[in-house]
């Protein structure tokens, strides 16, 4: 609650409406690399909503595409909502590999360590959720062979990953050999 | 199997009760094990009546209620409050005797007890901004309900009635008989909401530099609720998503406001020689001629006017025939201008109203916005029917009402603005005018289905985005952008009330809307699709369509059977996951011993060495030392070419006749490409065949083939050129979620992070090579200016 008082009002209208962007959602791919076991994200969110929830953090105007070191800007409001603490419970930071912004989606790509695999590491994703009451965050997580999609939202920020066989990989071994 | 079951525990709640729902619609057929995806749609969708046919035209007796009102309201600036009193003629249209009748108190889900407020769930507490604290304890304190002063009949007798949460029952003294109309009264008051802390579609907003306000208002008068042939009352209670469900009929409203206030509202204004001064009526004609907007109050009289103290009150009155709604918005800071258009013969006022907050973006793309929307949205429905289309910039993201919308994206306080903003704006306003013809004529039941306006009308925004320049950075119609929602777990089918969507926006916005759009380029083609979506909308222009009547038309006017489309793409979460499991190439044998036995010797040859015969070739061998073992068979190759042999083939080619000769010379490859269907959402197949030398040809299939078996095909190609490679859904068409299967052979896809991390290093590989001839130039030049 400490920070509460220290962070700038932001005007944002919070009801759902028939407006042309209720998106309110984000979605993540994420596979764990086997060479370096490190996860890999593409994340993809509204470039809008990433400079509201940047220029709520640093109180200061941010624009994706002039605001001088950016990237860094993001990565430190990515650590505060993107929170992964693997198998032996250490909490592991972003390594940030880059953005790519276009007019539509703006694309975030970074790098955890996750030593010990995805299976058990715990997953922390607050995306958003001090813009918008109903901001749905969706990650869908692949390690090899096994996979999942994760969904978070302000009911449910916090989930310990569990992992089943790959639709896609069941099929594989069902198919029949040529 | 094991697979099937580990995957069920990990699905949600969501999935079991998705499918505990459909069950008693799907039919299992325990001999098959497999499900009919083209099974007819006939056990979802309701039985065909009178009232709506198996076309799915209105039928012989359609028919809806009508509501007209007249109704007189003040704006009160000074408490921000509503009062109003309406008087209401309603026609029971309908084969039933109504007894009662329900109203809509919308105001009502303002109050602190509302069960929108009782049922939301806490906030995340964690770094929350003083600006969601203040919103929260604001919406804990602020009574928005609506305060009934009076219910009265024709003859001011007081009638009995009860509110029930967001809604009103009125006895009725004598049962309204079907064919019969009433006349009764309604007097009532709230306060308005600051649409920044309560958030909704409607309120005010205030500019605390000069202390003014913008009032965008809207369910702000006692409606009518539905009466309809599919549900009797619409008694789904206002919860905040799931939108209006209204009824037709006429407006005279009458609204009074501070005298220095601009209005502008859903119809045509009566008033207009008591309201306007000459000059702007003056400048109102001439926008009637002019080729780009005209401006009706300038930014700068705007300007001028933020400093007003009112005198008085003003009474604008308008008029507005035949919409579901009404509308309006008010305001002294409000700068205005129009374009009149002719669209098809019907003559449209084009207006934006803004405040100078919102310039200089706004007199340059909003009324432009207006027009292309209704130049491209009446060539696909019908030509806009209403006298004025107006945009106004307020509190309100985005919200659309009979004629007149709510748009809200601002250039900064310097006056410059970002590409973003300024596509958000255009994009925004297509969209919110674009709801003119979904659900403001085409009148759907929003309450209960959002995808019916809101997916529609993005696809035709999309259609529309796309004609306003090269490249619009649309953010929904393309098959690809779908991808990652379709790939992920919680979802709900599109079929699925508003209030119990779960990922709303790509839900009930974007699947729709891909969807229409892959119907329209991947299945249907353009030519038919437009023909059946237009008979759709013509059908149902100013009616009141259910889901089965767009299923149906779509494929009564089309002439194409797409139950199977509607059952995947709208009432399942299944996704398109097509694999190319094996490609067999067969080719004829041409029996011609020379040249098969040469090829099955290079087959042979071709065989690899395995490790022991390669270590053992070096063995000394015995039949190498003792000669006389070898004997006929060890120089024998049973591929040799015998004089025999090519006695038979020429006795062979005798026995043919010519027809036979040719399909024996023709060098032909008969390619069997074997498919799997992984996601379970049965699609068209499309098939890119490469050759050797490197030309190609696609093949398109219908869904239809997987309709024995919706799980594995095949499907055989006839080339005459050897096949190198098949790429499946080469263009990116139907939203294929794994594209690592689609190759045969197998191509290696990189993930969106390996494609832009091998991107990045390349670049820098270039940069880097830049750099070092940059610095030899350099060095050349400083060596040069020495030699000099
Ligand atoms: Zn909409």
């Amino acid at each position: 609650m400490q920070s509460l008082f220290g962070l700038l009002t932001i005007l944002c209208a919070c009801a759902s409406s028939a407006e042309a962007h209720p998106f309110h959602v984000s979605i993540a791919e994420a596979n764990r690399n086997p060479k370096t076991g490190n996860l890999e994200i593409a994340l993809k969110v509204f470039p809008g909503d990433l400079e509201r929830a940047v220029r709520l953090k640093t109180k200061q105007p941010v624009d994706l595409d002039k605001t001088k070191n950016v990237d860094k800007l993001i990565v430190e409001y990515l650590n505060t909502v993107f929170r992964v603490k693997s198998v032996d419970g250490k909490r592991r930071k972003i390594k940030w590999v880059g953005k790519e912004v276009t007019l539509k989606d703006a694309w975030l790509y970074f790098e955890i360590p996750i030593p010990g695999g995805l299976e058990g590491a715990e997953l922390e994703y607050r995306l958003f959720f001090e813009l918008q009451e109903d901001q749905v965050n969706t990650i869908n997580l692949v390690d090899g062979k096994r996979g999942n999609t994760l969904t978070f939202h302000k009911d449910r920020p916090k989930q310990v990953v569990k992992l089943a066989e790959r639709k896609s990989e069941a099929a594989k071994r069902e198919a029949p050999k040529p | 199997m094991a697979s099937r079951s580990q995957l069920l525990l990990v699905a949600s709640v969501i999935t079991l009760c998705f499918s505990s729902a459909v069950n008693a619609q799907t039919f299992q057929n325990e001999k098959y094990g497999q499900e009919d995806k083209f099974r007819q749609l006939e056990e979802i969708l309701p039985t065909p009546n009178v009232y709506r046919t198996a076309s799915g035209a209105p039928g012989s007796e359609y028919w809806q209620q009508r509501a007209n009102y007249v109704i007189d309201v003040e704006l009160d600036d000074e408490k921000q409050r509503i009062i109003g009193s309406e008087t209401i003629t309603y026609s029971n249209h309908s084969p039933d005797t109504l007894s009662y009748i329900w109203l809509q108190l919308d105001p009502n889900i303002n109050t602190p007890d509302s069960d929108a407020a009782l049922t939301a769930t806490p906030p995340s507490f964690d770094r929350m901004s003083i600006g969601a604290l203040d919103r929260l304890l604001v919406r804990e304190s602020f009574d928005g309900g609506v305060k009934i002063k009076s219910v009265k009949d024709a003859f001011n007798n007081p009638l009995e009635h009860t509110v029930v949460k967001t809604m009103m029952r009125i006895e009725l003294p004598t049962p309204l008989a079907s064919g019969e109309s009433t006349k009764f009264s309604v007097a009532w008051e709230y306060n308005i909401n600051n649409a920044k802390l309560v958030g909704s579609r409607t309120g005010y907003e205030h500019f605390e530099e000069d202390k003014n306000n913008i009032y965008e208002m809207a369910h702000w008068y006692p409606r009518m609720v539905a009466y309809t042939d599919a549900t009797g009352w619409q008694h789904k209670q206002f919860l905040g998503r799931g939108e209006f469900t209204l009824e037709l009929g006429d407006y005279v409203v009458r609204i009074t406001v501070p005298n220095d206030h601009v209005v502008t509202a859903t119809g045509v204004l009566l008033n207009d020689e008591e309201v306007l001064t000459d000059e702007q009526r003056q400048r109102l004609k001439d926008a009637e001629t002019a080729k780009t907007p005209v401006f009706i109050v300038t930014p700068e009289e705007a300007k001028k006017n933020e400093s007003n103290k009112p005198t008085g009150k003003k009474t604008w009155i308008y008029q507005a025939d035949n919409v579901r709604d009404f509308a309006f918005a008010s305001s002294r800071k409000f700068i205005w201008d129009a374009q009149l258009h002719n669209l098809e013969g019907n003559r449209v006022m084009a207006m934006s109203l803004y405040p100078n907050e919102a310039e200089p973006l706004w007199s340059k793309y909003s009324t432009h916005s207006i027009i292309h929307t209704l130049n491209v949205y009446s060539r696909y429905t019908f030509a806009y029917p209403y006298p004025v289309a107006i945009s106004v910039n307020g509190p309100i993201y985005g919200m659309e009402y009979p004629m007149i919308c709510f748009n809200g994206p601002r250039p900064e306080k310097d006056g410059t603005y970002s590409k973003r903003t300024k596509y958000s704006l255009i994009s925004v306003i297509i969209h919110e005018v674009g709801h003119n013809y979904f659900p403001m004529i085409v009148n759907s039941d929003e309450r209960q289905w959002t995808w019916m306006d809101e997916g529609l009308n993005t696809f035709l925004q999309y259609l529309a985005e796309q004609e306003w320049e090269d490249d619009y950075p649309s953010r929904r119609g393309e098959p690809k952008d779908i991808v990652p929602y379709m790939r992920s777990r919680n979802q709900m089918p599109i079929m699925t009330n508003s209030e119990s969507i779960l990922q709303f926006g790509p839900n009930a916005y974007a699947k729709p809307a891909t969807a229409l759009n892959i119907l329209r380029e991947s299945i249907l083609g353009r030519e038919l699709f437009d023909y059946a979506f237009k008979e759709y909308a013509r059908r149902w222009m100013f009616k009141r369509p259910m889901p089965a009547d767009f299923f149906r038309t779509m494929e009564d006017a089309s002439g194409i059977d797409l139950d199977w489309f509607w059952r995947g793409w709208f009432y399942t979460t299944a996704h398109t996951d097509i694999s190319i499991e094996n490609l067999r190439i067969h080719t004829v044998k041409s029996r011609d011993p020379d040249v098969e036995n040469k090829l099955r010797r290079e087959e042979r040859d071709d065989e690899p060495t395995t490790l022991s015969e390669s270590r053992n070739k070096e063995l000394p061998k015995r039949v190498d030392e003792y000669e006389e073992l070898k004997d006929f068979y060890n120089s024998f190759d049973d591929l040799e070419v015998t004089e025999d042999d090519r006695k038979a083939f020429q006795r062979f080619l005798k026995g043919l006749d010519d027809h036979e000769k040719e399909l024996l010379e023709s060098k032909q490859y008969f390619n069997v490409v074997e498919l799997r269907n992984i996601g379970g959402l049965v699609m068209p197949v499309v098939l890119k065949f490469e050759f050797e030398d490197d030309s190609s040809r696609e093949v398109r299939i219908p869904a239809e083939i997987w309709r024995r078996n919706s799980e594995k095909v095949s499907k055989l190609v006839i080339t005459n050129k050897p096949v190198k490679s098949v790429t499946l859904d080469p263009h990116l068409e139907t939203a294929d979620v794994d594209l690592t299967n689609n190759h045969f052979p197998r191509r290696p896809v990189k993930t969106r992070f390996e494609l832009f991390k091998s991107q990045q290093q390349s670049r820098n590989e270039m940069q880097k090579q830049k750099a070092a001839e940059k610095k030899a130039n350099d060095e050349k030049d400083k060596s040069k200016k020495k030699d000099k």
